[in-house]
């Protein structure tokens, strides 16, 4: 039987196959033996990113432009160092949040955000709906080239319905997805049956392809060497194997091809749905980060070599690029390997539709169906209905819209355009979504607005650059540069407006609370994240079994399961009447999200529940009570600054009440001495005469009572001077200001002190005697006259032994003052002295050895009474040599 | 019994009242005015007892008696230490400085005597 009778058949009963595969490995899973929850399986499912595009579209890309077919997977292979890290935040995030698509993962991100959501759906359906639709075109030409059609002069759009083989394959497709993929209500949950079907296609895909080109490069020809060589004698075939190619493309035109190839690799829908949502466990991504790239390489080798052999083989006949794979096999008669062909090339087809398909419906039901249908009522989550139902069948008939949408695209447009051409329009439109997720990733300060608005002016401007010139030949005219290729030029533009706006905007706008949570989530690794685990003692008003019963509206009996389930893992039981925590509400609008996406549930929890999980104003709260308990640590901070200063202060007053009160006992003490030693004489001699009175003779009664007499007076003066002091200091002593001459003064004190000069044999100069102008000043003259007796007596009570004692009195005016000095050649007073001997008591810490002559209060009587007079009083001394006293005092001048 | 005093301190309106109290009493007596004078006194007199001030210029009492015992000078002569500070901590600081006994001043004219008596009959 030939190719052409075999095709359909081989096709229907590949597509059988498909259906068993899926259902054994549903069947193994269910029985915990799953045939893809493995690193392998996983590395081969990422293999959807290589699709008819790649099996068809390479081939004539590269046999009709060059090289640049291979930047689809330079980009791959030259993120992929970077690729884990990213893609495992993604998994991460998204296993903890549930998210079920690349719409739910940004919409979550940027505070759960419908609009958002609802966005990405949109554009997501936009841009990968002619990517299913190219799918369906390679299909039917595919299938149509093995039947007998040449590819190269049909016009498949004029096709009717019914006699196209890609309708009834479509159908089939829609069948297989809604049986396979919307089983589970949950859709972050892993379908074993149709990844095993996705694993199966990869690997049948590129042994089928390098099984053809083996067969072309050593069957057909002589190796790759000699089909090169055959291709460089070729004026026509050199371009293809330099890198700027037939479209002269250069080191820009390259870069971001590769740069949109690596946006597409993360954030196809598709890619997304096999890497992030199927995926069970984070460690596969250590194998798929070297295998994948990997087996990029190895479906590539043969790419070059398949378009340059076709291009020889159908040299001066009318071909079609695209379909080499199949129009060389059959050309040679090799109809096996043509039909081989053709299946990997549905493979790659179908592989890319299903996932894709499932993508955009969950996207499209989740983000776009769901919230409409909430908002206008249509599901009335005030009426106990059960709505499970309704949202898999919604699902159900997204698929079937998508691929029907997809088909009727094909009919409409498809036609036109080579494939790998449409491919690059939907990777530009999808790497739109590239700022707002890698953003999202690291930038905390990324918002909402920020997202919606660079989302939203990338597309805009990608979709003036790149699809509506099609449409439009005039806008096409108009934006016409024939220097430029129209791919590299559209990414430019649509990605540096979409930056320009998502940075600006985000920068411009302040990001709500919830946003700041999300933000935290998604940046943060989960264990440092301060909103990982919310709080458990929140004040909702609801029960946990109104939470169950909102699920079980929409996952009927696996709520219950699920609640229990729940609270056993936390080691406690379900309890349906008691308040609902803040984790279980948490958890349940995560599992919600799960079946209706992050918005949808958001939406419906944010009614249902009065008390929002994290609310807005809990989270003010909680940054409220953190600032709060800034300010306090801040006050506690500076409070604790005054406590040490008044504690410094405090320690520093008692050191001087202590050494105050040590002064006060030493005056004490030297008071009572002083006070004791002519009362020890007075009572002692006094109870002499007392007793022997007849006995004793007159001569011993004169001199016991004259003794008697000169220490009561001692005594007398002691008790003035200690009064006098207390109310010096106390400012009770009143003064009596007179003015009289400085010279007077002096006389009066020196008339006084004669007697005791003369005992002591001691010699006054006196300087003021005549010489001087008259100095007058206005003070108490008995005060002054009591410093200057003060200072003179002390003079004389510390002379130094053995030495004639010269005091030398002057007065000297200074400015507005008179200036006193009295100076002496006595013992002098150590320095450390100088300023605490004007203090009370101080005498009493003088050297031991010496007995305190007087109370210790003399000077400081002298320092209150000189201060009082506003006047200062100091000393310089040298030990040994001598001391002078100086006092000022304010001055009147007489002409 | 005509036992030798020596009376050590700076007042002489003291040192004359004491004089008198102590030679009323028989004994025989000299005096110094400070610590130095002290010592100079007892190697020269030899007294049995010496009634000694504390707080004096030049040497004081605790000093005087702390030399005295150190270079072992009359080790049988027993002080009275005759002091105006009269706290507890001088009281034990005369004792550990060699004294026999303390008397405060103001000090009564009998007490004086009677002590004396008995330090010196011991």
């Amino acid at each position: 039987m030939s190719a052409a009778q075999l095709a359909i058949p081989v096709a229907l009963a590949y597509l059988a196959l498909l259906f068993v595969l899926a259902y054994w490995a549903n069947r193994r899973a269910e029985k915990g033996q799953s045939w893809t929850d493995n690193p392998l399986a996983y590395s081969l499912s990422l293999a959807v990113f290589c699709t008819a595009w790649t099996f068809y579209g390479s081939v004539g890309k590269a046999s009709s432009s060059g090289p640049v077919f291979l930047t689809t997977y330079l980009g791959p292979l030259l993120l992929s160092p970077v690729w884990y890290l990213l893609l495992r935040q993604m998994v991460r995030v998204s296993k903890k949040q549930r998210i079920s698509s690349i719409a739910d993962f940004i919409s979550a991100r940027y505070g759960k955000s419908g609009f958002l959501g609802g966005l990405v759906a949109f554009i997501a359906f936009a841009c990968v709906v002619p990517y299913i639709s190219l799918q369906l075109k390679a299909i039917t030409v595919s299938l149509n080239t093995l039947i007998g059609y040449d590819p190269a002069t049909t016009d498949f759009s004029q096709m009717t319905i019914l006699g196209d083989t890609a309708f009834f394959i479509a159908i089939i497709l829609a069948i297989f997805i809604i049986f396979f993929g919307t089983q589970n209500l949950d859709s972050s949950k892993r379908r074993d049956g149709l990844m095993a079907v996705i694993v199966f296609e990869s690997v049948f895909k590129l042994v089928t392809f390098l099984a053809l080109g083996f067969y072309v490069a050593y069957g057909l020809y002589d190796g790759p060497g000699s089909i090169f060589q055959a291709a460089l004698e070729k004026e026509e075939l050199r371009p293809l194997l330099s890198m700027q190619g037939n479209d002269n493309l250069g080191y820009w035109d390259w870069s971001w091809f590769i740069l949109i190839s690596m946006s597409a690799i993360l954030f196809l829908p598709r890619q997304f749905q096999v890497a992030v949502v199927e995926n069970s466990h984070e460690q596969h991504l250590k194998m798929a980060s070297w295998f994948f790239p990997l087996y990029l390489l190895l479906i590539n080798l043969f790419v070059p070599i398949i378009a340059i052999a076709g291009r020889l083989y159908f040299e001066g006949q009318a071909y079609d690029a695209d379909s080499f794979v199949l129009s060389l096999p059959l050309a040679e008669g090799q109809d096996a390997l043509a039909l081989l062909s053709f299946l990997g090339g549905l493979a790659a087809a179908t592989g890319m539709i299903i996932i894709a398909t499932l993508a955009l419906s969950t996207m499209v039901t989740s983000n776009l169906l769901i919230p409409i249908l909430i908002r206008t009522k249509a599901i009335d989550l005030n009426k106990a209905q059960q709505l499970s139902s309704s949202i898999v069948f919604a699902r159900r008939a997204a698929v079937a819209f998508t691929i029907l949408w997809a088909y009727i695209y094909f009919k409409i447009i498809a036609n036109a355009r080579p494939l790998v051409d449409t491919g690059w329009v939907s990777f530009v439109g999808i790497a739109q979504l590239a700022p707002a997720m890698l953003g999202g990733l690291f930038w905390r300060s990324a918002t909402k607005a920020g997202a919606k608005a660079g989302i939203l002016a990338g597309f805009i401007v990608w979709g003036a650059m790149l699809p509506l010139p099609a449409l439009w030949p005039d806008w096409a005219a108009l934006l016409a540069d024939s220097e430029q290729h129209p791919v590299p030029r559209a990414a430019f533009w649509s990605l540096l407006t979409n930056l320009i706006f998502y940075v600006g905007v985000s920068l411009r706008s302040k990001p709500s609370a919830l946003e700041l949570t999300q933000a935290a989530l998604f940046i943060d690794d989960e264990d440092h994240s301060p909103f990982a685990e919310p709080e458990e003692d929140d004040h909702s008003q609801i029960l946990n079994h109104d939470i169950v019963a909102l699920l079980s509206r929409f996952m009927s009996e696996q709520a219950l399961e699920w609640a229990e389930q729940f609270f056993e893992e936390k080691g406690k039981s379900y309890l349906p009447m008691s308040l609902a925590n803040n984790q279980f509400i948490q958890a349940a609008e995560n599992t919600l999200g799960g079946v209706l996406g992050t918005a949808s549930a958001r939406a419906i929890f944010a009614s249902m529940v009065k008390q929002k999980p994290i609310g807005q104003k809990q989270l003010f709260k909680m940054l409220q009570e953190t600032e709060a308990l800034l300010r306090y640590t801040r006050e506690i901070e500076s409070k604790s600054a005054i406590l040490q200063r008044t504690q410094a202060e405090l320690q520093q007053a008692n050191e001087q009440l202590k050494e105050l009160a040590q002064m006060k006992d030493d005056f004490v003490s030297t008071v009572t001495h002083e006070l004791r030693t002519p009362l020890t004489s007075i009572q002692s001699l006094s109870q002499i005469l007392k007793e022997r009175k007849d006995s004793l003779p007159a001569e011993r009664q004169a001199q016991f009572l004259a003794v008697i007499f000169k220490e009561s007076q001692r005594l007398g003066r002691l008790i003035d001077e200690v009064l006098d002091f207390q109310r010096l200091e106390q400012r009770k002593m009143s003064f009596s200001y007179s003015r009289f001459l400085v010279q007077e003064l002096l006389a009066d004190v020196l008339l006084i002190l004669e007697e005791s000069m003369e005992q002591n044999g001691v010699t006054v100069e006196n300087k003021l005697q005549s010489l001087r102008p008259n100095y007058i000043v206005e003070a108490d003259y008995d005060r002054l006259k009591q410093v200057l007796i003060n200072l003179i007596s002390n003079a004389i009570k510390f002379k130094q032994a053995g030495r004639p004692l010269r005091i030398q009195i002057d007065a000297e005016k200074n400015g507005k003052e008179l200036i006193f000095s009295v100076s002496d050649n006595g013992i002098g007073i150590p320095n450390e002295l100088h300023q605490s001997i004007f203090e009370q008591f101080k005498q009493g810490q003088m050297p031991s050895r010496d007995k305190p002559k007087g109370s210790g209060l003399g000077l400081a009587i002298c320092k209150q009474i000189i201060e009082q007079h506003r006047g200062h009083i100091w000393l310089s001394s040298q030990p040994n040599f001598g001391s002078t006293f100086y006092f000022s005092i304010p001055l009147t001048t007489k002409k | 019994m005509n036992a030798k005093i020596l009376i050590v301190d700076d007042e002489s309106s003291i040192r004359l009242a004491l004089e008198f109290l102590m030679q009323d009493q028989g004994y025989t007596v000299a005096t110094a005015a400070n610590g130095q004078e002290g010592l100079a006194k007892v190697a020269e007199f030899g007294p049995q007892l010496i009634i000694l001030d504390v707080m004096m210029p030049i040497m004081d009492g605790l000093e005087m008696a702390k030399e005295m015992r150190t270079q072992g000078l009359s080790p049988d002569t027993v002080i009275l230490f005759l002091t105006a500070k009269g706290q507890e901590q001088d009281r034990l600081a005369g004792y550990a400085h060699g004294g026999d006994a303390y008397l405060a001043k103001p000090f009564d004219n009998q007490e004086l005597v009677e002590l004396i008596a008995e330090m010196l009959e011991d």
